[in-house]
Order: structure tokens, then C-alpha cells, then sequence
């Protein structure tokens, strides 16, 4: 399905609509928002700002473009979630958590650049393990699951 | 390899890797979908409630730092002439230029001056363009004094969004003087005003002021 036609869909039967637009964005959505919201929040946070961003998408579908879409679901998702890690951090703190601000990175390229090849490294061998290795280890080290909430 | 350190490799995937692996390995279960799914009919079936706007407050205990720094200048503490110089009171902002937040909104490429004479900072607010259906706005600082100014959590605000915030870049930017960085707000509703604000602080080490600052700006689709 295209994207034009999921804009349509979710126009003209938006109980499909919805399903499809799940179905196609809910895992890259959840991408983006699981690794921006990990560090400060639960997955019930995650899924909370799931579908809250499922919400703003949907009731402003008509004011989308569909060749756009995909970038405004990414980013409307990124938003959301930095949104949501602020107020996390509020919470915890009572104040704009300043001193959580990354650093330019600038000024570490080569840790960066370590660290990119040390992930690399990582997920490659984890993937050569196969399944359900692999499966296991990204639900559990990753995506921080217990092992009965994705093997039912 | 530890398990503890699996998890820490795997906490700083950036967004591209943390996609991919999304394709093999979703995050989200059968489970997951049938719940959300009837959460998102619920939700759409509500009236839209109107989101709480995050509060900008100095931290309580960078306050209660200044007064602890206030009382040692009084107690006649002589080390404090370097001391002074990083432990200074809040400064008050220069609010002559400065627009308040429900003053109109203000043209692209107007420039705003921020901070007291001895410790100011400009900042240039203009569009930068239109791509992917996303409308970007540029948003440039510069300090012209001999002070290290640091930027975080540059944000956007439209009123179609209820004047929800969107930390668009939580960031720390350096700006020794004379130079100038740049950070790119987005704006997700063209023709929209928009209001961004910067909150800033002196020095890299002095946590004395805290504040913020905002302006109004219609952005528009480029051309």
C-alpha cells in the first residue's frame, strides 16, 4: 500500500485506516521513540507516546502530504518523545535537566566513531548466532524484555 | 562481552541503526498491537484534552547554590575576588529587546539581543527552507563578549499544536566570543507562528542564571 492510499484509507474507513497505519509505521515509529525514551522512561512510556503520536498523525492527516508522510511520522515521533523525555526529566529533577545536554559532537568523533564500529561489530555477530538467538538477545538486552512477553 | 556491557553498546544506537534493526527485530508484539489499537480508538473517540505546557523553572538547588555564594561574599570571604567573578548574583536580562510571548509575531531575520551589555548574546532567527514536507527554521546564536555561552534545548512551539513544545535539538553549544553556531529548529505547521526558545546559561561552570527567552516568528513554506 502506498502512502497516498493509507492517507486515503484512513479518510474513508478509518477504523482499516488505522490498523494499516499501524501496520506500516508502528514499528519504525516505536524505533525512533524506544531509543530516544529508553534511558529516562519505561515501555509504558514508550507505547504512551506511541500512541499519542498515532493520535496527532491521524487527526492531522488531511493537513499531510502523502509523499511526506513518512517524514512527518518520523519526525512528529522524534518530537513527541523528546517532549516526553523533557517532561521525564522534569519529573525527576523538578528543573530542565541542563546538565544532561549532550556535548557537541565535535569534541568526541573518535569515541563516536569507536563506538559506531563496536555496535557494528555487536549486532553482526549477534545476528550470525540466528534464530532464536538473535531474537533473544535484542528482546532482552535491547528492547529490555522479559522472555514470556515476545516468545507468546 | 558482559551482559551489562551487550546493554550498554546497545543503549547509543543512533536512529538509522536502531530502524534497520527494527525491520528483523520489532519491538512491538501481537499483544502490543491489540492493545494500542483499541487505546488509539479510544483515544480518538475522546475530546482532544489540551497538553500541559512544560514549565521553565531555575533549578532549586542552583538557587539554593547562589544564596549559599551570596552569604559567603557577605561574610567577607577575601578569595572571592576570582570567586566573585564565576558566583555573581543573577543577572537581570536585557528585556530591550525582548518580546513578550503573546506580543505579535516578529518577521524572519529580525536579530534579538539577549543578556546585559557585558555578557551578550544575538540571536538570529530565520528560515532555512522546506524539504520532505518538514519546514526547518534556522535558528543562529552568537556571542559577541568575553564569556563562553552555552545553549541547550533549542525549542519550537506552534499554536496548532496547542503551543506544545518540541525540544528540536537538545544540544550544548560552545560559543567562545566572536564566533557564531547554529542549531535548526523545525516548525511542523507552515504559516504557523512559531515561538523559540533558548535556554541558555553563562559560563560553562558558573550555573548562577538559567532563563530563557522567547520570540515570535511566522514561518513560511520557502518558495
Amino acid at each position: 500500500m502506498t502512502d497516498k492510499e493509507l492517507c486515503a484509507l484512513i479518510r474513508e474507513d478509518p477504523a482499516r485506516g488505522h490498523a494499516a497505519l499501524y501496520d506500516t509505521y508502528a514499528n519504525y515509529m516505536y524505533a525512533i521513540i524506544f531509543r530516544i525514551l529508553r534511558d529516562r522512561g519505561s515501555r509504558e512510556d514508550a507505547e504512551d507516546c506511541l500512541v499519542e503520536t498515532l493520535l496527532e498523525i491521524i487527526r492531522h492527516i488531511g493537513c499531510i502530504e502523502p509523499d511526506s508522510l513518512r517524514a512527518y511520522i518520523g519526525q512528529a515521533s522524534r518530537n513527541r518523545a523528546l517532549n516526553y523525555s523533557a517532561a521525564l526529566g522534569r519529573r525527576a529533577r523538578g528543573t530542565v535537566p541542563l546538565e544532561d545536554a549532550p556535548e557537541p559532537s565535535e569534541t568526541h568523533v573518535e569515541e563516536d566513531v569507536e563506538q559506531k564500529a563496536l555496535q557494528s561489530r555487536l549486532l553482526r555477530e549477534i545476528e550470525a548466532l540466528g534464530e532464536p538467538d538473535s531474537t533473544i538477545l535484542i528482546q532482552k538486552y535491547y528492547y529490555d524484555r522479559k522472555s514470556p512477553a515476545w516468545s507468546g | 562481552m558482559r551482559k551489562q556491557d551487550i546493554r550498554k553498546v546497545l543503549r547509543h544506537l543512533d536512529e538509522d541503526t536502531a530502524v534497520r534493526l527494527a525491520k528483523k527485530h520489532p519491538g512491538l508484539t501481537d499483544a502490543d498491537r491489540t492493545r494500542i489499537l483499541a487505546r488509539l480508538e479510544s483515544g480518538l473517540a475522546a475530546p482532544e484534552a489540551p497538553e500541559e505546557k512544560p514549565a521553565i523553572t531555575v533549578s532549586r538547588m542552583h538557587y539554593a547554590a547562589t544564596v549559599a555564594a551570596c552569604l559567603l561574599v557577605c561574610c567577607g570571604a577575601l578569595a572571592g575576588g576570582f570567586a566573585l567573578s564565576r558566583m555573581r548574583p543573577p543577572e537581570q536580562i536585557d528585556t530591550t529587546n525582548a518580546v513578550p510571548m503573546d506580543s505579535p509575531v516578529h518577521a524572519v531575520g529580525e536579530t534579538y539581543r539577549l543578556g546585559n551589555a557585558g555578557t551578550a548574546v544575538t540571536m538570529t532567527v530565520d528560515s532555512a527552507g522546506h524539504a520532505d514536507g518538514i519546514c526547518y527554521a534556522q535558528i543562529t546564536l552568537s556571542a559577541d563578549a568575553p564569556s563562553v555561552f552555552l545553549a541547550d534545548n533549542l525549542m519550537a512551539a506552534t499554536e496548532e499544536s496547542g503551543g506544545i513544545w518540541n525540544a528540536v535539538q537538545p544540544c550544548s553549544i560552545a560559543i567562545p566570543e566572536g564566533s557564531r553556531a547554529s542549531r535548526t529548529g523545525i516548525a511542523l505547521n507552515p504559516g504557523e507562528p512559531v515561538t523559540i526558545e533558548v535556554q541558555y546559561r553563562l559560563d560553562a561552570e558558573s550555573w548562577m542564571l538559567v532563563t530563557s527567552y522567547q520570540t515570535g516568528l511566522p514561518y513560511t513554506q520557502a518558495e
